[in-house]
This record gives C-alpha cells, sequence and structure tokens, in this order.
C-alpha cells in the first residue's frame, strides 16, 4: 500500500520566518533517495550573500537549511533556481539567475556544482552568461572508461540568441572537470519564432541516451494592456538520441508536417502572458517527461487560454513513437498552471498542478498508468484560499513547481499558504516549524508569539 | 558606546548576551561537535533579523572564532554572530565577542524605551549612515510630490524582450519643491520607475499619486534616457521627507 508525506520544510529555528518562499525546485539522489535538496525564493535567513538551500538527509522528514548558492543579495536570496543530482556519485548541480547581476538589470544565468550535499562550502560557478532566462537543470549519467559520466542539461531561454531563444547548455562529463566543464550551448528551436520562445525550456532524459526538449515556439505577441502581452505559440518537441553530446544536439526528430526540425505538438495556442489568476501572474507553463522503461514513450504538460477564459487550461498529450505523433489531450485541467510530469520506473505517470478552484489554489497529485482512461489515483495536497497571504512579490507562488520519479517512487514540491489547519491538507502534514494546528496559528521561537500567515515549500514523497 | 561596538554590528546580523553551559558540543545533528564549538543559553537578542528576534530562552550552538580566546563554561558575554545552519535548532558562527558587562546598559535603556531590541538605537545610526551614503552617490536628491503616473511606451525599452522578469518602465512625474544636490531647479520632473512586481524588482521605489518625499535620483542610461533624466530603481531611492534633515545634520 502506498504511503504519502507531506512536511512543510521551513526549519524549526526558522519559525519566526515570514518571507515568500515561491517557485520551489527539488532534486532526489538516485543513489541515496535519503539525501534531498529543496529551493525557493528564500533569502538568507540573515541577509547573507549566499543563497540557501534546504537540505534533509533522512528522506525528507527532517530539513536544515545552508547558504551555499553564490550570487544572492541580502532581500532576494537567489533568482530563479532549478537544481538536480548525477545519477551517481552525489554531486548536485544548480541552475540560477544571478540576483546580484539583476540589481544591475542583468538576467545572468549561471550554472554551478557542488561535489555532494554535506558540504558547506559555496557552490563552484562552471558558466555564467548574460541575457539568460529561467533556466532548468536535468542531470543523467553514463559509464565511460573511467566510470560514471555527469551528463548535464540545463535548459533556457536565451535572450541574447533571438529569436531562436529556446537553449539547452550540455554537458557530457560535467563532475569534475574545471569550469566551464564541458558545458556548450545548444540552440534547439530551428524554426524562427516572433521575436522569441516562451521562456519555459524543459527536458527529459532516458537512461538510454534519448533526450527530449519541449520549449514554446511564439508565432505572435502583442500588447495586451499594462505589462500584458497577448501570445499565441506552438508547443514543440525536439530529440537528441545520443545524449546531446554530438554536433548538431537536438536535430533527431522533424516534424510530419512541414519538415522542419521540431515536432509540434500543438499549434495556434494562445496565453495571456502576465495577467493574473488568484494573485499569481500567468504565462509560460510546460513539462515534459519520458517513461524509463520506453524511451519512445513520452507526454508533454502546457498551459494556455482556451476561449476567452480569464485564466489558463492545463493540458497533457502523450506520444507512443518518439514524439513523431501526439494524442489529443489525454487530461484537460481548467483555471490550472505549474504542470509537473515524472513517470515511475513501473510506468505509472504522474502530474502535479495548482489550480485555482472556489477562490481557492489546490495543489493535485494524479497517478495514471492509461492516459485517464480509468479512474486515476487523485491526492489534493494542499488547498488554502488564494488571497492569504498578500503577495509581495510575484510569482505569488512560482512560475513553477517540480515532480521527480525515483525508481517506483514520486518525490515533489510545492509553494503554498502555511496556515496549519488541518483542512488544508487532505493527505495530512508535519510542520518543521512550530505551528498550532488547533487554532491554526504559526508560533515564534519562544512557542507564544504568533507569526502572520506567509508562503512556504511543502515537499511530498508517495512511496510505493 | 564601546567603539566596536558599532562596527561590530554593522558586520553582523544576529547578536545576544548569553551564558556558555557546554563547551565542545553541539545542538545542531548537522554541525559536529568539537573544541571550538559551544552551546550558549540566549538571555537576551541584542539585534537580529525578524525571524530570530524570539531568541530568548534557546539554546544555541555557536561554532567559536579562531581569532578569540575560547570562553569557559558559565562565562557571559555579548555574542555576534553570522549564520550557519537553521535546523532543530540554530547554528552560528562568532565574529565577535565582548564582555557582558559592555552590553548591559543597552539592555537597560531598551527596557525603558519603545524601541524593539538593545542595538535598535545603533542600527538607527547605521541606517542613517547607509542612507547619507547612498545620497552621496546620487546624482541628484529633491524634495517633491508625485503628481502624474504614465507606462512609458507599453513599459519595455527598445530591443527588450518579453520576459517575467521585464521592469515595466514607467514614468512618475514629480512637482519638485526644494532641491538639496544636484543641478537642478523646483520644478516639474520626470522620473522613470520599474512598476513590475516580479521578485527582480517588487522592493524598488512605486511612486503613489499625491506621496511626498525625498528622492535619491540617478541619471538613466542608453535607451532608457530618451523617457527621463533620472531614474530610481533602488529601495532606498524613496525617503520620507523627514528624513532630508537627518541627512542635512550629517552634512553639517
Amino acid at each position: 500500500m502506498p504511503t504519502f508525506t507531506v512536511v512543510d520544510i521551513t526549519p524549526v529555528a526558522l519559525s519566526g520566518d515570514r518571507t515568500q518562499d515561491a517557485e520551489p525546485s527539488i532534486a532526489v539522489n538516485p543513489q541515496n533517495p535519503q539525501e534531498i535538496v529543496v529551493t525557493a525564493f528564500t533569502p538568507d535567513p540573515m541577509g547573507g550573500s549566499l543563497a540557501p538551500v534546504y537540505v534533509s538527509t533522512d528522506g525528507g522528514h527532517t530539513w536544515v537549511m545552508r547558504s551555499v548558492v553564490p550570487g544572492g543579495t541580502a532581500r532576494l536570496g537567489t533568482g530563479d533556481i532549478s537544481v538536480g543530482f548525477a545519477s551517481e556519485g552525489g554531486a548536485l548541480y544548480a541552475g540560477i539567475l544571478n540576483a546580484e547581476a539583476s540589481l544591475q538589470d542583468i538576467l545572468r544565468m549561471q550554472i554551478l556544482r557542488s561535489p555532494d550535499i554535506t558540504t558547506a562550502a559555496s557552490m563552484e560557478l562552471l558558466v555564467s552568461r548574460d541575457r539568460v532566462d529561467q533556466p532548468w537543470v536535468e542531470v543523467g549519467s553514463v559509464r565511460g572508461d573511467g566510470g560514471a559520466q555527469d551528463r548535464v542539461y540545463v535548459s533556457s531561454n536565451d535572450l541574447g540568441v533571438r529569436p531562436r531563444s529556446a537553449a539547452v547548455d550540455v554537458s557530457g562529463d560535467a563532475r569534475t572537470a574545471a569550469a566551464p566543464a564541458g558545458f556548450r550551448r545548444n540552440t534547439v528551436e530551428q524554426r524562427t519564432p516572433s521575436g522569441q520562445d516562451g521562456p519555459p525550456v524543459r527536458t527529459a532524459v532516458h537512461p538510454d541516451g534519448t533526450v527530449y526538449t519541449a520549449f514554446e515556439s511564439w508565432t505572435g505577441a502583442t500588447p495586451g494592456g499594462g505589462d500584458i502581452v497577448n501570445v499565441t505559440l506552438d508547443v514543440v518537441v525536439t530529440r537528441d538520441d545520443d545524449g546531446g553530446v554530438g554536433t548538431d544536439a537536438f536535430q533527431d526528430l522533424k516534424d510530419a508536417d512541414d519538415s522542419a526540425i521540431g515536432q509540434r505538438v500543438a499549434t495556434g495556442r494562445s496565453e495571456r502572458f502576465n495577467a493574473f489568476m488568484g494573485q499569481e501572474r500567468l504565462g509560460g507553463d510546460l513539462a515534459i517527461a519520458v517513461d524509463p522503461t520506453d524511451s519512445a514513450s513520452v507526454w508533454v504538460a502546457w498551459c494556455d487560454r482556451v476561449g476567452s477564459q480569464m485564466g489558463c487550461t492545463l493540458h497533457v498529450r502523450h506520444s507512443t513513437d518518439h514524439g513523431q505523433t501526439w494524442s489529443s489531450d489525454v487530461r484537460t485541467v481548467t483555471d490550472a498552471k505549474n504542470p509537473a510530469l515524472a513517470v515511475t520506473t513501473d510506468s505509472l505517470l504522474g502530474l502535479a498542478y495548482q489550480q485555482f478552484r472556489q477562490r481557492q489554489w489546490v495543489t493535485a497529485l494524479e497517478l495514471t498508468a492509461d492516459d485517464w482512461q480509468t479512474m486515476p489515483e487523485r491526492h489534493v495536497l494542499h488547498q488554502a484560499p488564494a488571497n492569504v497571504p498578500v503577495a509581495q512579490f510575484l510569482p505569488y507562488l512560482g512560475d513553477y513547481i517540480r515532480l521527480l520519479a525515483v525508481g517506483r517512487d514520486f518525490y515533489g514540491v510545492f509553494s503554498g499558504n502555511n496556515t496549519p489547519d488541518p483542512a488544508n491538507f487532505p493527505e495530512g502534514v508535519t510542520y518543521q516549524r512550530h505551528a498550532d494546528f488547533v487554532h491554526h496559528q504559526l508560533l515564534d521561537l519562544d512557542t507564544l508569539a504568533r507569526v502572520p500567515v506567509s508562503i512556504d515549500p511543502f515537499f511530498f514523497h508517495r512511496a510505493a | 558606546m564601546p567603539e566596536d561596538l558599532s562596527e561590530l554590528v554593522r558586520r553582523t546580523p544576529l547578536s545576544f548576551l548569553g551564558t556558555v553551559v557546554r563547551l565542545g558540543d553541539s545542538r545542531v545533528a548537522s554541525v559536529p561537535a568539537d573544541d571550538r564549538t559551544a552551546v550558549v543559553r540566549v538571555f537576551e537578542v541584542l539585534h537580529a533579523p525578524d525571524a530570530l528576534r524570539r531568541l530568548a530562552g534557546s539554546e544555541v550552538t555557536v561554532q567559536l572564532s579562531g581569532d578569540i580566546d575560547p570562553p569557559a563554561v558559565g562565562d557571559a558575554a555579548a555574542f555576534f554572530t553570522d549564520g550557519a545552519v537553521y535546523g532543530e535548532g540554530l547554528a552560528v558562527r562568532e565574529v565577535g565577542r565582548l564582555p557582558a558587562d559592555t552590553v548591559r546598559p543597552f539592555v537597560t535603556r531598551a527596557a525603558r524605551t519603545a524601541d524593539a531590541m538593545p542595538f535598535t538605537p545603533v542600527e538607527r545610526d547605521l541606517r542613517d549612515e547607509a542612507m547619507v551614503a547612498h545620497a552621496d552617490e546620487a546624482d541628484a536628491v529633491v524634495v517633491g510630490v508625485v503628481v502624474g503616473l504614465r507606462q512609458a511606451d507599453g513599459g519595455a525599452a527598445p530591443g527588450e524582450r518579453v520576459s517575467e522578469h521585464a521592469p515595466d518602465w514607467w514614468l512618475a512625474e514629480i512637482d519638485v519643491e526644494y532641491v538639496e544636490q544636484g543641478n537642478m531647479t523646483p520644478g516639474p520632473l520626470v522620473v522613470l520607475y520599474p512598476n513590475s512586481r516580479d521578485l527582480r524588482w517588487y522592493d524598488a521605489p512605486k511612486p503613489q499619486p499625491s506621496q511626498q518625499g525625498m528622492w535619491l535620483l540617478h541619471t538613466t542610461e542608453g535607451a532608457l534616457a530618451r523617457w527621463a533624466p533620472f531614474q530610481i530603481v533602488h529601495p532606498d531611492d524613496y525617503q520620507p521627507a523627514q528624513r532630508l534633515d537627518t541627512l542635512r545634520a550629517a552634512r553639517r
């Protein structure tokens, strides 16, 4: 019988925390799933120049925070951050936007490495490049002559190279080499989008060397009032059959209609970039996952605007022929964002998302082995009023959440309202920080003073 | 005030008055105990970030500085520290230490005032110093009222790409009443500011209609200069108008 764990990972020592810890990412060490790292828009608690990571060494039951990510600022922590563990050896990689550079109005993407999570040393800088947005890390390993090699993929929206801005930096052996550790930039957009591609670019890595990339190819972008942009887009998938480490990488999948590189999964979709839903901004939601037992079986999820709706609708589609042909929607969720996909070694597909429903943000996890043809296993992880707390900044909850599969288990992270109310957690919850579940109050270090509600990162684990 | 107290407060985010209860011990599992760790019971927090103000009564693991003679069990002192690990307990790195008697007058004084913590007056002085230094670096400092707000040509500079982190530039028209610094005269002035609430920009000043203040202005450069001669981006670029007195006093 599967077991389920949900944990508010803000440590006891930070019971007085009231920051907006949005946009989480998670890495689980595949060799030792007891080791887990979570990141979010959490500033260093003492205002230092290193941003913190949350670390668990007992499978997510207890957590500590330590500051090891360079480029943070006293107020911001780091900018966007995504993390991934190597398949073997325990090295941790991060893709960040350097917050210090952001103070000079520079989007500076950096790739970082740490030999393991027990070190208190600052992560090592491997790559730094300006005008790059939303780095996203996936890591695999291959067996080479000298043992395991870390194959690291950092996808991003490289606005310095436009209009074809969807890109993936790849290193075929990043574990020990000196900076830049073999990283090489690959353009994955081969058509000519309207000005640029959308912010999210995602990869899915299969052990046989197949690597998929998904991105949103913008076909139009017009002002929509204020800072809203009306965008039309195609959802595109590219593929590389040799780990993405060769020349002309990510060019192994051509569109069945126009023969251009990159199969279009959906065309002519629209979104209102920077519009609002439940205090959260919209625009750019994308996920991709491949079945670890079958590299031909791949799923894509994205969000767009259907008809005249104010929010956005989540779509999931499935390909069983290496991304060449795609199903119609196998799952549609209205007023939902932040799709996250993962597939276990028993071919169970997981979809996590956040839905704005009845003035609440609801975070759900659905599991299906047959593309929702039968009723999925569904878990509501969290539900809480969408107007509490008032947003300090955007994103309110985050432009993404993350779901991982390690073996037959699912691990994930989301951010949400941290009111300690059992009704908000249908699957149950454990808090690290002091909380009074009877009176629905967060309590400070002295366990007496009340602490206002804020946004915390929540870890979840479904053990098979 | 001891000469080095102000400097220690400037250099550290957390200080507390405490008593060493154990040496060579740790209350945080991921911080191994050695001959330079001590467990200190906190008697009074002297200055701290909001999340750590209520440490009093708890035991903190201190990684003792190698530059200072280690204390003995039972010693009371003011520990000036930086953060290390936050878990089931707090572990900090010692940066400096002062005798307890040196800081007790601050504790006594805080009990008789509205100050949140004993070193609140020291922090206030440091904030004033920082504001004055920031003003010294500004290209102009004025006092004025916001009389108009509008988006600057769609909010994007030429060539700027669409991003969730885009600044969304707006223009504030300020009726300048007084010029403290800079080569300008009272009257209407247009100032550029990022109106985006993205993490990257949310704490930049967001002028409000009829808002009066002291504005620390910085010359615009490149493509932004076509919109306005000055911009405000740093959180401290707006100050309440009363802060002009602080600035003037510091400059006398």
